[in-house]
């Protein structure tokens, strides 16, 4: 369906090679995703197969792309729509009308699609998609999952053969992302279309992919089924690193995908575990935080009620919930960015919202979901020295903190050219340069793959380590597995679950870690954990 | 996208241009209270909850200071006139250089009721602007039009929409600027460069976007040579025929010529054009009785006045309640 033929992609005024000699074939009507580090050129990939890449972003180009016969550089991406299709990392910013119906149409009267062809098109998709509730909201009042089926259904209308999706499930909760993950299913399993999508969460696709594209390097692009690939890939779901860990690297069992096949193969290994013993880590008596009765509305919409919450030094609580539950909310609060309609915020005793500019950095550092808005200078470099000078802190600091996170980082480089993981790292580095005692982080590894992640667990579990409280609004469970002490669970506004993070991670279905689901019901959550108790090594 | 209940926005703009025309052609205090009235009642009660429903009220607003200004100014510069006078405002004296013009004096009856009668013609007029305005969906609108004109309607629809991103953008870097340390509240290069490169990187997505979708995929065998040359020529004629309007020449012959150039290219793209439209507003029966009570409007506004006259001028003003309900809002 998509082949090929020995493709290199070279931007200019830029060093590095995209790609050199890439020789590859994707069947029809599977599944496929595509893995890779960040920065690895997931993206570029997709953008290659449908010829937005090098037609629209220019780039010099060899060799021949072919997508259902046609030849991408001799079609403009605007004449392969019925072909195949793209759906972008974020489709809010792609979405052109206003109303969900109009923008199912937007593409198919371009074409010029006869209006009663259009109509039973329309309705199709709304059925397929579960859509029809929402055929006359308007597209700025959907929720982040409502949107990526929404993306998807403006593009299937013109019946592409193809679907490409870049990162479709990384904004979303858990519940959510199965919604998109199912549907796409039904897709190639119904209609046959083949659909090919870039995802770092692995633990959410492996169990409904077909065949992966593994992009190791940009020679090195290895095509194959699932089992075989992650046999020894680095970039593994938890479920694969407990596989490794427990059955051997040498096992000649199949490596399993789904927690189904993982409790199968380790059920034995599972019930000869010592029972989990987690010490909780002493709490300060003083509380670093305090929140009381806190209550914000958006006009008719409540974003919390009657929160109340008391945080100590050295604790690592994340909060979780469902896109639009209060999250964001609840830290902006917490740094006093918002006006607050009933209650109190108190940090370290004192009221954020009358604390400004020095005074505010050096109790609370915060990182917002949008991480590169704190980011204005040309320059690495210069970002590192408005730092120190912003925090007062000595020349040097920023950037010895920095070297920390991302040891081999070029400080002459533009940073919205440093790839997400690398913002989010010199982000953390700025703020965390005058060492606040409080910690917040709203969505921190989206985009995100496992080493910057890593990286990111690191950084945080040093927080603790020199009593700063770190509150982290995540939907990444395996992520808040790795490091949570306290885990908060917010529905509407309101606190609905606070406890131990073994606790609240095993009881709750949606928010259990793979590792959780695959050893239940013993309460382990991570690899490292496990793998501890049984005195080997970590992976 | 129809709802039973809305009206083809073009009907209601048919009705709201009518209703302009009646107010020229009006001359009586009457006759444009009726119209006023009318506009008002029939746009209070029929306009949805969607923002541009508001341009009643903000044309309200501006249309009263546009009164009040031209009153003033007709009292504050009098010219001597036959009359009644009313009051007299102490005149003062202008230098030599603005000879003809005065400053105070004399305030005549007939005057204050000239100046009255055309501020309220001006008042009826963009009210009835603004009523058309609140009552069609700006957006259907731009979908009924002839599709030679939907690029520019999809800019537009996308300019309109990029706003409140805008204004989200600017809130979520300011208090980024807070969380840097920073107590300035704006400072260019801090809020400006990071605002310019979203926007600029929001703009390639969209573009990104819509060429993924076929946005300006044309069938290949037309030639849009031919309407483009035909537009050029009726533009050039209307510029001759504005140049002979200014300065005194006969104008009419190329402003007939120039209108029919134009509509015919407008006609040829169309007819290149292979865009096609989802679910069109239908014309019916109460879109045409709609037209047809503003035709009945301007022929009204303009026969001999007698109270009679008004009160029917005011009542076919309000005939489009009959067959409407509130438009439909978006939820």
């Amino acid at each position: 369906m998509i082949r090929f033929n020995n493709v290199t992609l070279i931007y200019p005024y830029v060093q590095r090679t995209i790609f050199e000699d890439l020789s590859f074939e994707v069947p029809e009507g599977e599944f496929v995703l595509v893995m890779g580090d960040t920065g690895a050129g997931k993206s570029t990939l997709l953008k290659l197969m449908n010829g937005l890449v090098p037609h629209h972003t220019g780039g010099i180009f060899s060799g021949s792309i072919m997508v259902d016969g046609k030849d991408t550089a001799l079609h403009k991406p605007r004449d392969l729509v019925d072909v195949i299709a793209i759906v972008g990392q974020n489709p809010a910013l792609g979405f052109v009308t206003d109303t969900v119906e109009e923008e199912l149409v937007f593409g198919m009267e371009s074409l010029g699609v006869a209006p009663e062809v259009m109509r039973k098109r329309v309705e199709d998709m709304l059925d397929l998609l579960a859509l029809t509730p929402l055929r006359q909201r308007k597209l700025s009042s959907l929720s982040g999952g409502e949107a990526q089926r929404v993306a998807i259904a403006s593009v299937l209308t013109m019946n592409p053969k193809i679907l490409l999706l870049d990162e479709p499930t990384s904004a979303l909760d858990p519940i959510a992302a199965e919604e998109v993950l199912a549907t796409l299913s039904r897709l190639v399993h119904d209609l046959g279309i083949t659909v090919v999508i870039a995802e770092h969460k692995l633990e959410r696709v492996l169990q409904f992919v077909d065949r992966v594209i593994y992009v190791r390097n940009e020679r090195e692009v290895a095509v194959g089924f699932p089992q075989e690939i992650l046999k020894d890939s680095t970039l593994a779901p938890p479920i694969v690193h407990l596989f490794r860990g427990l059955a051997g690297e040498t096992s000649d069992k199949e490596v399993p995908l789904t927690v189904r096949d993982a409790r199968r193969q380790l059920g034995d290994l599972a019930a000869a575990l010592s029972p989990m013993q987690r010490n909780q880590p002493a709490i300060a008596a003083e509380p670093l935080l305090e929140l009381e009765s806190v209550a914000i509305h958006y006009g008719a919409k409540v974003a919390l009620k009657n929160v109340s919450l008391a945080i100590s030094p050295g604790e690592i609580v994340a909060i979780m919930g469902r896109n639009g539950a209060g999250k964001s909310t609840l830290l902006s609060s917490i740094a006093g960015l918002r006006k607050l309609e009933r209650g109190l915020v108190r940090v370290c005793g004192l009221d954020p919202q009358i604390l400004k500019g020095k005074d505010l950095i050096a109790k609370i550092g915060f990182v917002p979901q949008e991480a590169s808005d704190l980011l204005y200078a040309q320059s690495v470099e210069e970002e590192l020295r408005h730092s120190d000078h912003d925090n007062g802190v000595t020349s040097g600091t920023t950037s010895r903190l920095l070297a920390r996170l991302l040891p081999d980082i070029d400080v002459h480089v533009h940073p919205r050219d440093l790839s997400e993981g690398e913002r989010l790292c010199l982000v953390l580095a700025i703020v965390l340069a005058n060492n606040p005692p409080l910690l917040l982080l709203d969505e921190p590894t989206r985009g995100l793959d496992y080493r910057a992640k890593d990286r990111l667990i690191t950084a945080i579990r040093e927080c603790r380590d020199l009593k700063s409280a770190v509150i982290v609004a995540s939907h990444d469970v395996e992520l808040i597995a790795e490091i949570a002490t306290r885990v908060v669970v917010l529905a509407d506004g309101e606190i609905v679950a606070d406890g131990p993070a073994g606790e609240i991670l095993t009881s709750s279905p949606a928010f259990a870690p793979q590792v959780a689901k695959v050893l239940a019901p013993a309460q382990w959550l991570t690899v490292n954990e496990v793998l501890k108790s049984m005195g080997k090594s970590a992976p | 996208m129809v709802d039973v209940r809305t009206l083809h926005p073009l009907a209601w703009w048919s009705w709201g241009i009518s209703l302009a025309i009646a107010t020229s052609r009006a001359g009586n205090f009457w006759l444009l209270g009726g119209i006023i009235f009318a506009a008002i009642i029939v746009t209070f009660s029929r306009r949805s909850d969607d923002p541009w429903a508001n341009a009643l009220s903000v044309g309200i607003k501006i249309a009263c200071i546009a009164l009040l200004l031209r009153m003033f100014i007709a009292i504050l510069f009098s010219i001597p006139e036959q009359g009644k006078v009313l009051f007299t405002i102490p005149r003062i004296k202008l230098p030599e250089w603005l000879a003809g013009i005065f400053l105070g004096g004399d305030v005549t009856q007939e005057r204050l009721q000239f100046v009255l009668l055309e501020s309220l013609t001006i008042f009826a007029l963009v009210v009835a602007i603004a009523a058309a305005s609140s009552l069609a969906n700006p957006k259907q609108t731009l979908r009924a039009l002839p599709g030679v004109l939907h690029e520019a309607g999809v800019a537009l629809i996308i300019a309109t929409t990029l706003i409140p991103h805008f204004v989200m953008s600017v809130k979520r870097i300011r208090q980024a600027r807070a969380l840097r340390g920073d107590e300035e509240r704006f400072g260019f290069k801090k809020t400006l460069v990071p605002l310019f490169e979203e926007a600029l990187e929001r703009a390639l997505v969209l573009a990104e976007s819509m060429e993924a979708r076929g946005y300006g995929h044309k069938p290949k065998n037309r030639n849009p040579l031919v309407p483009t040359l035909t537009m050029f020529a009726g533009l050039l004629a209307l510029l001759y025929s504005i140049i002979s309007l200014v300065i005194g020449n006969s104008y009419q012959i190329s402003l007939i010529l120039s209108s029919t150039l134009i509509i015919f290219s407008l006609y040829l793209g169309n007819r290149n054009n292979s865009r096609t439209k989802y679910r069109p507003q239908k014309w019916g029966f109460r879109e045409t009785f709609v037209l047809i009570m503003g035709v009945i409007s301007i022929v009204v506004a303009g026969a001999s006045f007698t109270l009679l006259l008004a009160v029917l001028l005011f009542l076919v003003a309000l005939a489009p309640m009959l067959v409407t309900g509130r438009e439909r809002v978006l939820t």
